[in-house]
């Protein structure tokens, strides 16, 4: 067990290369997951974004086996399932969440039998569903970082839109704008960012760093850009600790980080309903 | 491989000991899943359903590191987080989404982070997600058929009340049932379901299997009965079909199975008679010719 109080203990890892490459990339991640995760937890998009992690995952091992650009392959398997998903809920037999239930586990399935044709397979596909802040290269960093800033800089720019087209899709549609291709344009940048957080994450808990520190932000903060700035910061602070701990504990590093992310969700959730009880008490 | 058309082909895997526990176990859990998908689908718990489906893994994993039995493990973390599912979900600045959102990915991290704890002898993870058909016990096989009948026999016992709570939640408030109590059963119904269909298909993949054949069916037919019989002959069929394929291909079997499953659903969603995709397209274009021209 490492001295909490000694300075030493936070310094040491960061001598490291990969430590330092990893915590620049898991902190990217959760910023650009605090961002996006705003308008999931606002807009109910949890299982969404859910199967988007799942439904990229035939796309990255396609672009493994052909050597090609992981991110590419991603992002190609994840805009073709959503457009696949809201294809198939347009049936009215058919409710949304069964369409995203059904179709990520398809392309799941399908996913996994191609990564059974490689030799690599069962080590490749625990790297991908798990994630492995350690193993970031420097490239894979430029990467995610340009990726990060090019979607804070479109939802930036978009934000007005975004917004509207969110919380009121039929005054966006009377003033003109064009619903259907806004939200594309959001589920598209969902998309970008679980392909980009897979690495550092993985595919299983991408959805986590998306909904958890904004469900956390939600609690406390009720203007949209404030949800995205707090969910930045817890997101980030759960991200610096929990690469600690599995640094020192040698655990999976994607686990350890949700896991601190969901401590500071259930924490605020109990101070909260202490503080109401605490308050109607005073009421009465 | 021989000619599909001689019996020997379909015949000889059956041969080996494994390849019979295995349609045993396709089959069994063909029907479980078919007979709860039908209500999950009815009711809309797709997303409860993969929420469950990670607290089992939790589950599965803490009872091995634990010793205790694998399957009590699982649907007891299934149940507990059921029950906070709706306690938290309730909460108005949380929601069911965000509430489920945040419980699946919580348990799934623990689940990954105990996995650490448990290196040696337990199953590994890919094997955990994806399902091993062919290694099933026969101590699991016969558990398997247990929780059929079980279910078999509280889903024909309560039938009326479950049809009526999955078709319409409000009249049945109404008329005065509970359905907290009914959507309570479901549930644990759904959770039974998730933990036996475990070791056949996979902890990632048993979601498909509950939802691809009742939405194949519900596709096909309006009424309850019909829909549970065409579910169930979807699941069964597409297991036995999957089973073969892996064994004549040499490809994992869980995968397999769900994709034959999904193949099944899509060729529906484009040809079912009333619903289909291709149906809808010719009723649209010949409306658009019926209308003259402005």
């Amino acid at each position: 067990m490492p001295n909490l109080f000694e300075l030493q203990t936070y310094l040491e890892p960061l001598r490291l290369h990969l430590v330092q490459r990893g915590l620049l990339a898991a902190l990217i991640v959760a910023i650009l997951c605090g961002v996006m995760g705003a308008f999931v937890v606002t807009r109910g998009l949890a299982f969404l974004g859910d199967a988007l992690g799942h439904a990229v995952f035939p796309g990255v091992v396609i672009a493994y086996l052909l050597n090609f650009n992981l991110l590419a392959g991603g992002l190609v398997a994840g805009v073709l399932t959503t457009i696949g998903i809201s294809l198939v809920s347009r049936s009215r037999q058919i409710r949304e969440s069964t369409a995203i239930g059904i179709f990520y586990t398809v392309m799941f399935a399908f996913g996994a039998l191609l990564l059974q044709q490689s030799r690599s397979a069962s080590a490749a596909l625990s790297e991908l569903l798990i994630g492995n802040v350690l193993a970031v290269r420097t490239e894979d960093l430029v990467l995610t970082g340009s990726i990060g800033a090019v979607v804070l800089l479109i939802v930036g720019v978009m934000y007005k839109e975004l917004v509207l087209v969110s919380f009121d899709p039929a005054l966006a549609a009377a003033l003109g704008r064009n619903v259907p291709l806004t939200n594309a344009l959001l589920f598209v940048l969902l998309g970008v960012t679980i392909v980009a957080a897979l690495q550092t994450v993985g595919n299983v808990l991408v959805v986590a760093l998306l909904v958890v520190p904004a469900a956390t932000a939600r609690l406390v903060a009720k203007p949209l850009p404030a949800i995205m700035g707090v969910a930045a910061v817890i997101g980030a602070l759960a991200t610096v600790s929990g690469v600690y701990i599995s640094y020192y504990a040698n655990i999976a590093s994607g686990g350890a980080i949700v896991l601190c992310a969901c401590l500071v969700f259930f924490f605020t959730l109990l101070v909260q309903a202490g503080r109401d009880r605490w308050q109607r008490r005073g009421a009465q | 491989m021989s000619g599909l058309f001689d019996p020997a082909t379909f015949l000889l895997p059956l041969q080996q000991p494994f390849m019979q526990n295995a349609l045993v176990a396709v089959v069994l859990v063909g029907l479980l899943c078919a007979l709860i998908g039908t209500f999950v689908v009815l009711r809309g718990l797709a997303f409860v359903g993969e929420a469950m489906r990670h607290a089992i893994f939790v589950g599965v994993v803490l009872s091995f590191l634990l010793g205790g039995s694998l399957l009590g493990g699982a649907l007891l973390v299934a149940l507990l987080v059921a029950w906070l599912i709706g306690v938290l979900g309730r909460q108005q600045r949380i929601g069911e989404d965000t509430a489920i959102g945040v419980l699946f990915s919580a348990s799934f991290a623990l689940g990954i982070v105990l996995l650490n704890f448990a290196r040696t002898g337990v199953r590994d993870l890919a094997t955990m997600l994806l399902g091993n058909v062919l290694g099933i016990a026969p101590f699991d096989l016969a558990l398997t058929a247990g929780v059929v009948v079980v279910a078999l026999v509280i889903i024909g016992v309560f039938f009326k009340e479950l049809v009526l709570v999955a078709f319409d939640p409000a009249l049945a408030l109404a008329q005065g049932r509970s359905v907290v109590v009914w959507d309570g059963l479901l549930l644990v119904l759904l959770a039974l379901a998730l933990t036996t269909a475990f070791q056949t298909v996979g902890n990632l993949l048993v979601l498909a299997l509950l939802l691809a054949p009742a939405t194949t069916a519900r596709l096909l037919t309006r009424r309850i009965g019909p829909m549970i019989g065409v579910a169930m002959v979807v699941a069964v069929s597409s297991g036995i079909v999957g089973l073969y394929i892996s064994y004549w291909r040499n490809v994992p079997t869980g995968p397999t199975i769900v994709l034959v499953c999904g193949a099944v659903f899509g060729i529906t969603l484009l040809c079912a008679p009333e619903h289909g995709v291709m149906r809808n397209v010719a009723r649209q274009w010949r409306l658009r010719r019926s209308v003259p021209p402005a």
